[in-house]
């Protein structure tokens, strides 16, 4: 029985889950008291999954059947728990602080990151409708953590309310998916997929709204409509997590839908198209009118979202590029996965720094999020300014940062395909001028703009060691893969 | 016994009965009945589908939709409820604490 | 064979269920003592006034109930696949997996009870009262006696404004922040 083999090769997925329960008892044991070593059961979770991540090799198979033991699948599990720590991390102090610091976070946090995990292993469109439910449903209560803040309320209950209208049309999907081919396990609908005059109208059907579902957690225009309020009102460590982690693991279940089952299309490649550039443009724009951090951050997300779109059509458009038939498309599309990654990867580095900074500097008060709270800070943090500068340059694209390389790479991958995906390349470049604008808009409030009250002490700082060092640890990630991606590039592909 | 496509009609009406619930309705218990009705016509379709197919995939993947709608329910009713210890109102439209 | 073999098992099945409704309503009247009061003959509706307006604001602790209720309830339904497909395992001798599987699948439930429990969230009296300013429509009868509410201190905001403070908290006072977390 291969019962052993399959628990074995599964143990990231289920020693997070494992953890949530162990966090649960704790708290059952001992009401109210669970804090501190409820994030220490998460960090000790999540650091025995990376172990066992690390310590094995991918063996191909197809652990219970419907799950993925690849190279995609574990380079994106590793950069999911790697997420999953840091934002226990930055979640460790700011509860203390708001004494909120009940086991039940870190719980919530290791069911929903087990989902993630499980997002980007599904090979079946059940699990991957449980994956993105396990992961959703613990993220609503996080982002309502602070139950007695009426904007975290808020934006749990936005949160929830439009995911649960998001996974309506997912479930919808999967079921038209599966009364037109009768299995929802990705080899069975690829082999469907395989000749198509078998795809009808609800094929069809099932692939627009099970992407529809999708768009909404990888918030992709014009399905974005909850990210700033969302991002805004849940606390700082969430947002994080949201940011990063579920823009991963959602990109990780769209890829790996794009590259093993959905076939190349005029209709799907016009609707990820539509999809991508929609989202570079309202990301953008959306964020050149923002006055408050986290907003900014939220609709540079949607942005982001459009940049990796474009990579997802990219390895949907290789699968059948002209010129380059059957077994010679696979390397394209496989570097279109690649750039993919790296450019999640790269984007989930930045991110945990912006929101780590955001943290850092006290910023969870909305009128401290200002953007003109910022004017002159350079002088009295210089160290924190040169991060939060770094990660805008990084979000912007600009040369020797992390954040130019993902876009290059996914940019070269679109070039290999000649001019077919002309138009989205264009958006591409043009919106990252838009986007390089409101970057250097900051950047020039931080450094030439002085204080208005120019002998007032410095800003606090939350004072967490472990955030300060999570910061720091980030930035140099950025600085670092940016000018020498080449073992980030080898981890990432396996 | 009635052939496949009646059952997608069905199930489609329900679904589009769901969305136009859910956008016109301001009433946050209301639009989240609406979205039950979604689910419940992805249930519609998996049950009618698994006629055809492997009858127990489909009656296995209906209890899965029915099983987390009602985790869904649960974190939904425990929101709504912290929602109105603060605002004293179900109505989505009170919820404007977060605006640019 | 006649209908009765085919429906024997229906059959006992009901009288069981009969019995067991009528056999404690009889054992009752034969043990208990008969006072008869007014109270006593109203319908009883969970603690609440039977008559009157159906549109009431009803207690606040109705739901944290019923949503506790729902989870377990309707997690449930996957008892019955499991049982199904229980002897088709017992048959390849992979018993002792299902058992534990299922075994599993109720001890996680088990702990969600439990937690639930531990945390007061099944009592009552403990619970979450409504919340202040709700308006009472008249003919709700309090179950229990009124709470003050007990809801938790206030969350401390973070210090806002960096004039308001001078400099960062020493390390004193994050040390006291984080024991009163404990508390």
């Amino acid at each position: 029985m291969d019962l052993a083999t399959d628990l074995a090769a599964t143990a990231p997925l289920w020693l997070p889950m494992l953890g949530c329960l162990a966090v649960l008892l704790l708290e059952t044991l001992a009401p109210g008291r669970s804090g501190h070593l409820g994030a220490l059961v998460a960090g000790a979770a999540i650091a025995l999954a990376f172990a066992r991540l690390v310590a094995t090799a991918p063996s191909g198979r197809l652990p219970f059947g419907m799950l993925a033991d690849d190279a995609l699948g574990r380079s994106l599990t590793g950069l999911l728990l790697l997420v999953g720590a840091a934002v226990v991390v930055l979640a460790e102090p700011l509860l203390a602080r708001l004494r909120l610091a009940h086991g039940e976070f870190f719980a919530l946090l290791l069911a929903s990151l087990s989902g993630m995990v499980l997002l980007v292993q599904a090979r079946d469109l059940m699990a991957l409708f449980l994956a993105v439910e396990l992961l959703s449903i613990p993220l609503y209560v996080l982002a309502a953590f602070r139950r007695l803040s009426a904007p975290s309320v808020e934006s749990g209950f936005k949160y929830f309310l439009l995911g649960a209208f998001a996974s309506g049309f997912l479930v919808y999907g999967i079921a038209l998916l599966f009364s037109t081919c009768g299995d929802t396990s990705y080899a069975a609908l690829a082999r469907f997929a395989a000749d198509p005059a078998r795809l009808g109208a609800t094929w069809h059907v099932g692939v627009a709204l099970l992407l529809v579902g999708l768009g909404f957690k990888v918030a992709a225009a014009p399905f974005h409509g909850w990210t700033p309020d969302v991002y805004e009102g849940a606390p700082t460590p969430v947002t994080a997590f949201m940011a990063a982690g579920v823009k991963v693991a959602a990109f990780g279940g769209v890829l790996r839908l794009a590259h093993e089952v959905l076939p190349d299309g005029a209709g799907l490649r016009a609707g990820l198209a539509l999809l991508a550039c929609a989202s570079m443009l309202v990301g953008n724009l959306g964020a050149l009118l923002q006055v408050r951090l986290k907003r900014l951050l939220a609709w540079s997300s949607i942005a982001h979202a459009g940049y990796l779109l474009l990579g997802v059509l990219v390895v949907v458009a290789a699968k059948s590029h002209a010129g380059a038939t059957g077994a010679a498309a696979t390397p394209l599309a496989d570097s279109a996965v690649q750039a993919v990654v790296f450019y999640l990867a790269t984007y989930a580095l930045t991110t945990l720094a912006a929101f780590g900074w955001i943290l850092d500097l006290g910023r969870e008060s909305a009128e401290l999020q200002d953007l003109r709270a910022l004017r002159g800070l350079a002088r009295r943090r210089p160290w924190l300014s040169a991060a939060l500068a770094l990660c805008f340059l990084s979000f912007a694209g600009v040369p020797l940062t992390a954040g130019f390389l993902g876009k290059l790479y996914v940019l070269k991958a679109a070039f290999a395909l000649g001019t077919e995906l002309i138009v989205p390349m264009v958006v591409l470049a043009a919106t990252s001028v838009i986007a390089l604008g409101y970057y250097l808009r900051i950047l020039s409030t931080l450094y030439m703009e002085r204080a208005p009250d120019e002998n007032a002490p410095a800003p606090a700082r939350l004072g967490s060691t472990g955030v300060a060092l999570l910061i720091a640890a980030a930035c140099g990630g950025v600085l670092l893969f940016g000018v020498w991606p080449e073992p980030l590039l080898r981890w990432l592909g396996g | 016994m009635a052939p496949q496509s009646w059952y997608l009609i069905v199930s489609a009406l329900l679904f589009g009965l769901g969305i136009v619930g859910f956008v016109t309705r301001r009433n946050s218990l209301v639009m989240f009945m609406s979205v039950e009705l979604m689910l419940n016509a992805a249930n519609l379709v998996f049950v009618a589908a698994a006629r055809d197919h492997v009858p127990a995939r489909g009656s296995a993947c209906a209890l899965f939709v029915i099983a987390v709608a009602a985790s869904e329910v649960a974190v939904g009713l425990a929101l709504v409820l912290a929602l109105f210890r603060l605002k004293k109102s179900v109505d989505s439209d009170a919820v404007r604490e977060l605006r640019a | 064979m006649s209908l009765i073999d085919h429906y024997q098992a229906v059959l006992i099945f009901l009288l069981v269920g009969v019995a067991m409704v009528v056999s404690p309503l009889v054992m009752l009247r034969l043990v208990r003592p008969n006072k008869p009061i007014a109270a006593k003959s109203i319908a009883y509706e969970c603690g609440m006034d039977p008559v009157g307006d159906a549109q009431v604001c009803f207690d606040l602790r109705f739901y944290t109930d019923a949503l506790i209720f729902v989870v377990f309830e309707v997690e449930a339904v996957f008892m019955f696949p499991w049982a199904k497909v229980y002897r088709a395992f017992a048959a390849e001798g992979m018993s002792g997996f299902a058992l534990a599987e299922g075994a599993i699948f109720v001890g996680i439930l088990a702990l969600g009870l439990v937690y639930v429990w531990a945390k007061g969230d099944i009592d009552w009296v403990k619970s979450l009262s409504s919340p202040r300013g709700v308006v009472r429509r008249e003919g709700v009868v309090p179950a229990v006696p009124e709470l003050e509410p007990a809801l938790p201190e206030p969350e401390p905001e973070l210090e806002p404004e960096p004039a308001a403070r001078p400099a960062a908290p020493t390390a004193d006072e994050r040390h006291h922040a984080a024991h009163a977390s404990h508390h």
